[in-house]
């Protein structure tokens, strides 16, 4: 089954009267992609199998067992009952019926012995209003990404100012931090994250040092090696980092300021626990930051600094492979040496795209894509 | 025998099967399909038993079925047994179902004559 957009559109029909399976197959089986499901039971285990590649469900309220309302309360569980639209096809038009269904979160009701026409334009008027809205929601994300990109921009610009570090390392954060998610994810099954959070993350990550606004010049811009009084001064900068953060209005309901605090917070961690500010060890510290720290180990050592010059990718890669920037996740170790071509040529054509006055932050999110086919 | 007699012998729509199913053979392959149907003998069963959810459930598919199959007749009592027995009322639910298996032996009996006439 598939969801190519020339292609026929996928059905799941769970009712559990085979006379009624095959009707309703039969009235629809020339214009969609069918699957069946003889009861709740069937249709469970079908709509966990198939997922959102169903665009739409049929389903029976009466049956033994496993009613139709146990199938929407499971959906509800599986947090799908917004993403495939479900139509009860019933007698039972009662109100306390409608109500409870339409509650419960099916989209529409429809009679049984529905004449055909009726029956295909009913759906395909639902399946119109879903792809609506699954585009409206779209264009809010993506309104609601430009509005943080702008936020991110004014903000990491005055670090950038004061801190004097090279200009673009904001941006060489996002895309490294969205290579390095890019790469987990294709090379392990142990962390979970979603697309639009791989996104959020990236941009947070040029977050990291907000906490150096309130480090005193004096220290932010010394060339020469910090003394230890000098150092404890830059290491608040994680914690008031994250205490900046933490004010402000968004936070915690706003999921990308949430990351931002984490990453500010504890990017400075080791997996051996002897990182600071908390000294978290191991996976206390969420896989999130780790890629942000790893990334912005690897773009410190490739860019020049006040008190260093570029190094070549196989020298960066020697370096933080031998500990010398900190003790990492040994998946993220494995991750590096895995990808190390990769990372290599991401990194070439992402200092092109960001030399040209037409990129997007968008451009940087999607450039990791196409170093990542295996 | 044609289908619309069959039909109508049951006490069937006709015109408004075929204005859902479009053929005559469709309709015939899944007439013919209510034969092999045990909606109406887990409705029997469940009575007998009293078990009155059950009872329910099967009256409450063997409608769907009714007007799927555009069977009139049948769902006309098949309708009010689901509502008897949606208010919990088993007695009163035997009772209707008398009126119902009438109807139902005589789908029945059409039906195996369109099967006996076509073989």
């Amino acid at each position: 089954m598939s969801n190519a957009i020339f292609q026929k559109q996928n059905i799941l029909i769970i009712d559990d009267s085979e006379i009624n399976l095959k009707i309703l197959s039969y009235m629809l089986q020339d214009h969609y992609h069918l699957e069946i499901a003889c009861g709740g039971r069937e249709g469970i285990e079908k709509i966990m199998y198939f997922g959102q590649k169903l665009d739409l469900i049929l389903l029976d309220l009466v049956m033994p067992e496993v009613d139709g309302f146990d199938v929407l309360h499971e959906m509800k569980h599986l947090k799908l009952i917004n993403k495939i639209p479900v139509i009860i096809i019933s007698n039972d038009n009662s109100s306390e019926t409608l109500h409870r269904g339409y509650v419960e979160g099916a989209m529409e009701f429809l009679e049984r012995g529905i004449q055909k026409t009726v029956l295909l334009r009913r759906i395909q008027n639902i399946l119109e209003i879903q792809k609506y809205y699954l585009l409206q929601h779209q264009r809010s994300q993506q309104t609601q990404e430009q509005d943080a990109l702008v936020l991110i921009n004014i903000l990491s610009s005055l670090v950038e100012f004061r801190s004097s570090e090279s200009g673009p390392h904001m941006f060489h954060l996002i895309g490294l931090t969205k290579f390095f998610l890019n790469a987990l994810l294709e090379y392990t099954d142990r962390y979970v994250i979603s697309r639009t959070d791989c996104n959020l993350i990236a941009i947070a990550s040029s977050l990291h040092d907000i906490g150096k606004l309130s480090v005193p010049d004096a220290v932010l811009k010394k060339p020469e090696k910090l003394t230890c009084s000098e150092f404890e001064i830059m290491k608040q900068h994680a914690l008031e980092g994250a205490e900046m953060l933490a004010h402000m209005p968004l936070f915690p309901q706003d999921r990308m300021i949430c990351f931002a605090y984490k990453i500010a917070r504890w990017h400075h961690e080791r997996w051996d626990g002897r990182g600071y500010p908390d000294g978290l060890a191991g996976d206390a510290v969420p896989i999130a930051v780790q890629v942000v720290s790893l990334a912005d180990a690897y773009d410190a050592l490739r860019s020049e600094r006040v008190y260093k010059p570029s190094f070549s990718h196989e020298k960066s890669v020697a370096m933080i492979l031998n500990g010398e920037c900190g003790i990492f996740n040994p998946v993220l170790f494995r991750l590096l040496r895995e990808y190390s071509e990769n990372l290599n040529s991401f990194f070439k054509e992402m200092l092109s795209l960001l030399s040209q006055a037409s990129s997007s932050i968008r451009d940087l999110l999607e450039l990791p894509d196409r170093f990542l086919e295996k | 025998m044609s289908i619309q007699t069959c039909y109508d012998e049951l006490g069937g729509n006709y015109a408004e099967i075929l204005s859902r199913l479009g053929r005559e053979d469709m309709i015939r392959r899944f007439g013919l399909m209510f034969l092999k149907d045990s909606t109406f003998a887990d409705l029997r069963s469940a009575l007998q038993n009293g078990d009155t959810d059950q009872a329910f459930r099967s009256a409450h598919t063997l409608k769907g079925v009714c007007k799927n199959l555009s069977f009139t007749a049948l769902d006309k009592e098949v309708d009010s047994l689901v509502e008897i027995l949606r208010n919990g009322h088993l007695e009163e639910g035997r009772k209707q179902f008398q009126h119902a298996d009438c109807v139902y032996e005589k789908t029945i009996s059409a039906l195996r004559r369109l099967q006996d006439e076509e073989e």
